[in-house]
């Protein structure tokens, strides 16, 4: 493939996706920093997969696998150096959101506390705005599995907010 | 207990999609489900918050062009003294972890799903087993994976799930330290991941 060309369509994929990769990362981690070395991380290994890439499945769906794989690969290994490191890691791996005052603090709560599994899911859902058929294509799981865990998470969330007494009752 | 199994399609109606007739009359006639469809309305309120943007990728670009500069180089570099030889800049980066079991010296054994061809489904892993109740101390890296492996009894595994984003050529790494840190076990494998997509690999030595 052409240098030129490909460095064109990259430019191309990250206009259309860094800004809400980005933010799917930092909801996920909580932590802007790391959210932009993990989109780096996620580019460049579009670039380096441009190549190979022949359009078998949509930009998106290639793109965002490429994403999700990125951000477990990072979540696993932060999980991996709490266990195994000899120096002692905080309990947290994050010690906080520093969230704008938008969206509401107790949002990050139970993203932070949410399995990572359902996150996945009710991001694509909530913020990339994906429908379950495109989630499915992307996780490459069953559209019955995105469909339990899209419920399961949003159960998570109500009952989250419910024991916090966001209901009032 | 009844509304139990109405409880998923609560979400598909209070989100307005449509649902059964007759599921939609038990909803709108039960007590338990209306009220249950309240709390959903308020966590969909909350929800509908992810809909912000809430950080820019600020010079993103400009430190990702530089990135590509230099695995540019890296890659002609390696085209130069062959792939076999190419790995060998990789070992630097062997040390940043280590799994501690005990320090005799053991035989770790590289065991693959089949001989020349490995088709990786979800999740794969490279299992490298070591004998029952033998101590050791090993860690596995590859070229452009970021490393990750479980140790259970006998076996230490590695992801390969990661794989399908790189293709190319991947070598494992398996290094079995003594208690001091002397290496007493090296062990390496190159894998050329020819098709991401469908995630398989064909060994090559």
């Amino acid at each position: 493939m052409d240098e030129n060309k490909r460095r064109e369509i990259l430019k191309e994929l990250m206009n259309t996706y860094s800004k809400k990769i980005l933010n799917f990362f930092y909801y996920s981690i909580g932590d802007k920093e790391e959210a932009r070395d993990l989109l780096q991380d996620v580019f460049l290994k579009v670039y380096k997969g441009l190549p190979k890439f022949k359009g078998e499945s949509s930009h998106y769906t290639w793109v965002y696998r490429i994403a999700i794989n990125t951000l477990r690969t990072y979540l696993r290994r932060q999980k991996f150096k709490k266990f195994f490191s000899f120096e002692k890691i905080p309990e947290e791996i994050h010690p906080g959101y520093d969230p704008p005052s938008k969206p509401p603090l107790i949002l990050y709560e139970v993203l932070k506390k949410m399995p990572q599994e359902f996150k996945e899911v009710i991001l694509l859902y909530y913020y990339e705005e994906y429908g379950i058929k495109e989630i499915s294509e992307i996780l490459g799981i069953p559209e019955g599995t995105v469909k339990s865990r899209l419920f399961r998470g949003r159960e998570f969330i109500k009952n989250y907010l419910e024991k916090r007494g966001f209901y009032g009752m | 207990m009844e509304c139990e199994k109405y409880r998923e399609f609560l979400w598909d109606y209070s989100e307005g999609k449509k649902i059964p007739e007759d599921i939609l009359k038990h909803i709108e006639n039960c007590k338990e489900c209306l009220k249950e469809t309240e709390k959903i309305n308020k966590t969909l309120e909350v929800l509908k918050n992810l809909k912000h943007e809430i950080t820019e990728p600020l010079e993103i670009e400009e430190n990702l062009f530089c990135r590509i500069e230099k695995y540019k180089k890296l890659k002609k570099n390696i085209k130069n003294f062959s792939f076999i030889l190419a790995p060998v800049s990789v070992l630097i980066l062997l040390f940043s972890s280590i799994f501690i079991y005990n320090y005799q010296k053991v035989k770790v054994i590289i065991l693959y799903p089949e001989e020349f061809q490995i088709l990786i489904p979800e999740e794969l892993y490279f299992y490298f087993k070591i004998p029952k109740n033998k101590p050791f101390i090993a860690y596995i890296d590859t070229q452009n994976i970021t490393p990750y492996v479980r140790v259970h009894e006998d076996i230490a595994f590695y992801s390969a799930e990661s794989l399908e984003a790189d293709p190319g050529f991947h070598t494992f790494y398996v290094k079995v330290f003594d208690q001091k840190g002397k290496v007493i076990e090296e062990i390496s494998k190159t894998f050329y991941l020819t098709n991401y997509k469908r995630k398989e690999l064909t060994y090559l030595w």
